[in-house]
């Protein structure tokens, strides 16, 4: 086998070997944007890992005045199959750059669907508003393996930088001892 | 510069398709400059939170990792395409600069002042989190590149005011590809020199064509520096001598030869402060965006009594980018020194091993842009769904938030890999003008470089295992 079909074949066993693209993976990411829900507008961002979960409810007053002190954001999960029974986690108020916004941190037992409920209250707005939303819940990562799989290209990367470098410093001795003529 | 060797070396410019779209510069620069617009539109009418707006995002996740992709992968890819001189050339159509860049400008200096600025005030006024700041930001940098090149001949802008430029220019010679002359002996017999000075339009209708504004003369042309890839010495070449190949990333910086339009490196301080500021720069950078960053600035804050954040910023940079750089590179220098056959002054020590730590600094950008790049990958989808569907155009279909970026333990392992790979780089170059200092004790005089080398990969790696702020790409960022 030549080294242009190892290299393909290599290629070809790594994209069978990647996780489907479907699930979500990586940062925290929004899943409900803006939507209007009186007396807000609500945003909501997930970091939906296996283990620690964590969600991040912005509030926005559509009448422009400030949020209530007495708000609150409760977040429920489930598993979507309806297995086992709804868990409640309370969130914590929190100021950011732009405003405030409440943090609540949530455990997912299991790699699968989840339905999240989360629920705005305030008795001096005297609203309560809920959004059901339907989230994966995905590892956190694969520890060792992943350093091994995405460390490697560098390795191999600076083995050939020193490998390039060491041909590079023999073709300039070659090239000054051929320029420089022998005196004896 | 040798001539042709027997065997043919890759020249990108000959390749099919890749030459005709590299020499082809406005077919980069329309769509850039057409993109930057949108992005100066959004930033000041679209929505004001960093994570739903394109200026933001673009410009602070995706522009800044894409630039080490392309610099790392190719060379200065986005010099070539920058839209700014687009602008500045069509400016020059209505007003010629008459006037030459003054010489207490020339050099590195102004261009370095301004780094320094662009980082400070990148800390001071959370760009990355202000649209409106962002797009504002753009149209300065076009009203700069346009003022600076209309008033003063050549490319003042680029070669000595662009702090993106600077940025590039140290960064580029880590790049694997170089534009140098095919055959030397042709250049060897050319009079005209049009590489630099530009030639006469072969057809009354044809425009002349443009030398290298930079200054530099292609056979003396010694590496990456001052280099933005325009491929005008590749146009107004009446041999067709020039050609973009490769050569061995990173050998500019022990090579020291002398190169037309830079001169010596080691002999000039301009490019070691350069240099200094490019690497401290990059570990103040990721400093700024790591948790304990907060602790020592309320700690600072306490001590002072004050509640200025301007003071606090101005505290830590003249702590992390003059203090603790003079100190290292001062300590190192006079290590090393002991084993130099000649007795030097501490500066001029620094001069010879400053571009040493270019590699490691290059690592340091690389991990920190690519650790935004990689983590908010495909957060631009979505905003400019959105974008489009509030303009009245849903041709992309509803914005889908879902999508995200690779997850930071995918991405960790990256940034460490780009980490070592600069430290390897950097001891690489260090010993090699250890070697050239020092042929009789270059294993003395490099030791001390080679743990500095280590002390900032170190700190490299502590910084970037810190809690990261995802800035631009989350609502908390």
């Amino acid at each position: 086998m030549n080294r242009a079909r190892q290299i393909v074949a290599c290629f070809a066993l790594l994209m069978l070997w990647a996780a489907p693209l479907r699930a979500h993976e990586g940062p925290p990411f929004p899943v409900l944007v803006d939507e209007p829900s009186a007396p807000w507008s609500i945003s909501v961002w997930a970091d939906p890992d296996v283990g620690l979960g964590t969600f991040w409810v912005q509030l926005q007053p559509l009448d422009g005045h400030a949020l209530p002190d007495d708000t609150r954001v409760s977040v429920h999960v489930a598993p979507a199959d309806g297995r086992v029974l709804e868990t409640h986690w309370d969130s914590e108020r929190e100021t950011w750059r732009d405003g405030e916004q409440f943090v609540s941190e949530v455990d997912f037992p299991t790699r699968e669907f989840w339905l999240v409920r989360v629920v705005v209250e305030s008795d001096t707005a005297d609203a309560h508003v809920e959004h059901v939303l339907r989230v994966e819940v995905t590892p956190p990562g694969y520890g060792a393996i992943d350093l091994l799989l995405y460390l490697w290209p560098f390795l191999a990367l600076g083995a050939l930088w020193i490998k390039a470098a060491r041909r590079h410093r023999a073709r300039v001795q070659a090239e000054n001892a051929r320029s420089t003529p022998d005196t004896h | 510069m040798s001539s042709v060797a027997s065997a043919p070396e890759p020249d990108l410019l000959r390749t099919p398709v890749i030459g005709a779209l590299l020499l082809r510069r406005r077919l980069w620069q329309v769509p850039l400059l057409l993109l930057a617009l949108a992005l100066v539109a959004h930033g000041l009418f679209g929505p004001q939170l960093a994570p739903k707006n394109l200026s933001t995002l673009l410009v602070w996740v995706h522009y800044r990792g894409l630039l080490l992709v392309a610099l790392l992968c190719v060379g200065n890819l986005l010099c070539m395409a920058c839209p700014f001189m687009l602008v500045r050339d069509a400016a020059r159509r209505i007003a010629r600069p008459l006037r030459a860049w003054p010489r207490a400008l020339r050099g590195k200096w102004v261009g370095i002042a301004l780094l320094v600025a662009v980082l400070f005030c990148y800390e001071l006024f959370d760009w990355w989190a202000s649209p409106w700041a962002t797009a504002w930001l753009i149209l300065g940098y076009f009203a700069a590149a346009v003022s600076v090149d209309v008033l003063f001949s050549g490319a003042p802008f680029c070669k000595s005011v662009c702090p993106i430029g600077q940025f590039n220019f140290v960064a580029s010679a880590l790049s694997p590809l170089e534009l140098r002359p095919r055959d030397t002996q042709v250049c060897d017999s050319c009079q005209g020199h049009e590489c630099l000075t530009g030639a006469a339009p072969v057809a009354p209708q044809q425009p002349a064509a443009r030398g290298c504004e930079l200054g530099l003369f292609l056979p003396e042309k010694s590496g990456n520096m001052d280099c933005t890839l325009c491929l005008d010495c590749v146009r107004a070449c009446p041999e067709d001598n020039v050609m973009l190949s490769t050569r061995l990333p990173g050998a500019e910086l022990f090579e020291d030869r002398s190169g037309s339009g830079v001169g010596r490196r080691s002999e000039r301080g301009d490019l070691a402060l350069l240099a200094i500021v490019f690497t401290f720069g990059a570990l103040l950078n990721a400093f700024g965006m790591v948790s304990p960053v907060y602790a020592v600035q309320r700690a600072i804050a306490e001590q002072l009594g004050t509640t200025s954040e301007f003071a606090v910023l101005s505290i830590l940079f003249v702590a992390l980018l003059v203090v603790e750089p003079v100190l290292l590179l001062a300590g190192a220098a006079a290590w090393s020194r002991r084993a130099l056959p000649e007795r030097l002054p501490l500066v001029k020590v620094v001069m010879r091993f400053a571009q040493g730590l270019v590699p490691l600094g290059v690592g340091v950008w690389a991990a920190h842009y690519g650790f935004h790049l990689l983590t908010g990958l495909w957060t631009f989808v979505p905003v400019a769904q959105k974008a489009l569907a509030d303009l009245g155009f849903a041709l992309l279909g509803q914005p889908h938030w879902g999508v995200g970026g690779l997850r930071e333990a995918v991405v960790q392992p990256i940034e460490l890999g780009l980490l070592l790979l600069g430290a390897a780089g950097s001891m690489l170059v260090c010993w090699r003008l250890a070697q050239h200092e020092a042929p009789r004790r270059a294993l003395a005089a490099f030791a001390p470089w080679g743990a500095l080398v280590v002390l900032l990969l170190g700190a490299a790696i502590w910084l970037l295992a810190q809690p990261m702020e995802m800035r631009g790409t989350f609502l908390g960022g």
